[in-house]
């Protein structure tokens, strides 16, 4: 071995940086948030400890799938400007690792998460790490444009698994709600990301809408679904978990989202060219907002029930 | 050449190990806070398949129904609560 060789071995020895951005940092945030929510907007309290160590290892959970999705995905991240600096393309962790991490992990937050709260919040991050593994990652993502449609159900549990968390129960009406907010909410926001990625699902043959139907198919999509978002969001306001403060959340915010998606629709890919697609940057960032706003009024409205303000 | 010489392979992984030993040593904190308070809990039950034999003991004198060779004291003839089949067996 030269000392050329063995400097640049050095130099890609992991730091726990890697192993972290390896589980994907912003996605646990998103998961983490939601589902905190979901559990504080059940009915039932739970005792901090264990609804702290309940959310931590969820987290852990959607990090291991983060992990195992990086996995399977190495290929295709390579070929991507916007993954290719993730730890198994930079060369910073290899594959086998991440998969063994992610196995680890999985099985690890399941038992821990059925022991804290109760089996069947357990049993749901087992079906959100599968789903979020096997049928989106493995399947779905290669081989059709409604991969992030039916794929984005598994970044909708979280809040279902909180509320489970709280209740042991799974046939109420209010999780699935925000389940539906989040299911709904994840195609505008990719198909948006997509649209301003420009080549990247193209380089790496992934079957997104862009790819598969174009451009313009992609900003009538956008709208399409963004007007169901808009339907649910504010209908949600007249159920249990809404309330004054969530609906006047819901109505700035998804009306805001409605002119964004408005405004893609009417432009074509000359106009958007023309700006570097600013108006889709600013509705993938506004969707950002979009999502916690309306969560941290789901939370405001249960936060102040218990002192007669919240709720209808 | 000394026998501990600080390789560089050392410095780079100093990082990862300590945070690795720091989360393993909060795993083990976060266990045994949430165990104390899962126990101390007022909902806090012990399962009633476990629960029978809880504080018995078997009384000196008497065989442990294990132990009993088959036929001389059935099972069904022992006093209840003498001889204990769960927890402290």
């Amino acid at each position: 071995m030269t000392d050329a060789t063995t400097t640049q071995s050095f130099e890609n020895e992991p730091q726990l940086g890697d192993y972290y951005a390896l589980m994907k940092p912003r996605v646990m945030q998103l998961v983490v948030f939601t589902a905190v929510v979901g559990m504080l907007a059940a009915p039932v309290s739970v005792n901090p400890v264990v609804g702290f160590a309940s959310i931590l290892f969820l987290a852990i959970g959607a990090g291991a799938s983060g992990a195992l999705n990086m996995w399977w995905d190495a290929d295709i991240d390579a070929v991507m400007k916007r993954t290719a600096r993730r730890p198994i393309p930079a060369g910073k962790i290899s594959a086998q690792s991440a998969m063994y991490l992610g196995v680890a992990l999985s099985g690890l937050s399941v038992m821990m998460l059925s022991l804290s709260a109760n089996l069947l919040a357990g049993f749901m991050l087992a079906f959100t790490i599968f789903f979020y593994v096997v049928p989106y990652s493995m399947w779905l993502k290669r081989t059709t444009p409604q991969n992030i449609v039916i794929g984005g159900a598994a970044g909708a549990f979280p809040p279902v698994i909180g509320w489970i968390i709280a209740t042991g129960e799974i046939a109420v009406l209010e999780p699935w709600l925000m389940f539906a907010l989040i299911f709904m909410w994840t195609p505008p926001h990719f198909w948006a990301l997509a649209l301003f990625m420009r080549n990247d699902y193209d380089d790496a043959k992934v079957p997104m809408l862009t790819v598969t139907h174009g451009r313009r198919a992609t900003r009538n999509h956008i709208l399409g679904y963004t007007v169901l978002l808009v339907i649910l969001a504010v209908g949600t306001s007249f159920t249990a978990i809404g309330g004054w403060i969530y609906l006047a959340t819901a109505v700035v915010f998804n009306a805001l989202f409605l002119k964004g998606a408005y405004d893609i629709w009417r432009r074509d890919e000359v106009m958007s060219e023309a700006d570097n697609f600013a108006t889709e940057r600013k509705f993938f960032r506004l969707s950002l907002w979009y999502l916690f706003a309306l969560f941290v009024a789901i939370f405001a409205e249960a936060a102040l029930k218990p002192f007669g303000m919240g709720g209808w | 050449m000394a026998l501990k010489a600080e390789h560089e392979i050392h410095t780079r992984r100093k990082g990862l190990n300590i945070g690795v030993g720091l989360m393993l040593g909060s795993f083990v904190l976060l266990i045994m806070v949430l165990t104390f308070t899962k126990i101390t809990s007022p909902e806090f039950q012990i399962p009633a398949s476990q629960a029978n034999g809880v504080g018995a003991q078997t009384p000196t004198g008497l065989t442990p129904t294990g132990l009993t060779p088959t036929g001389l004291t059935p099972t069904g003839l022992t006093p209840t609560g003498q001889t204990p089949t769960g927890g402290n067996d």
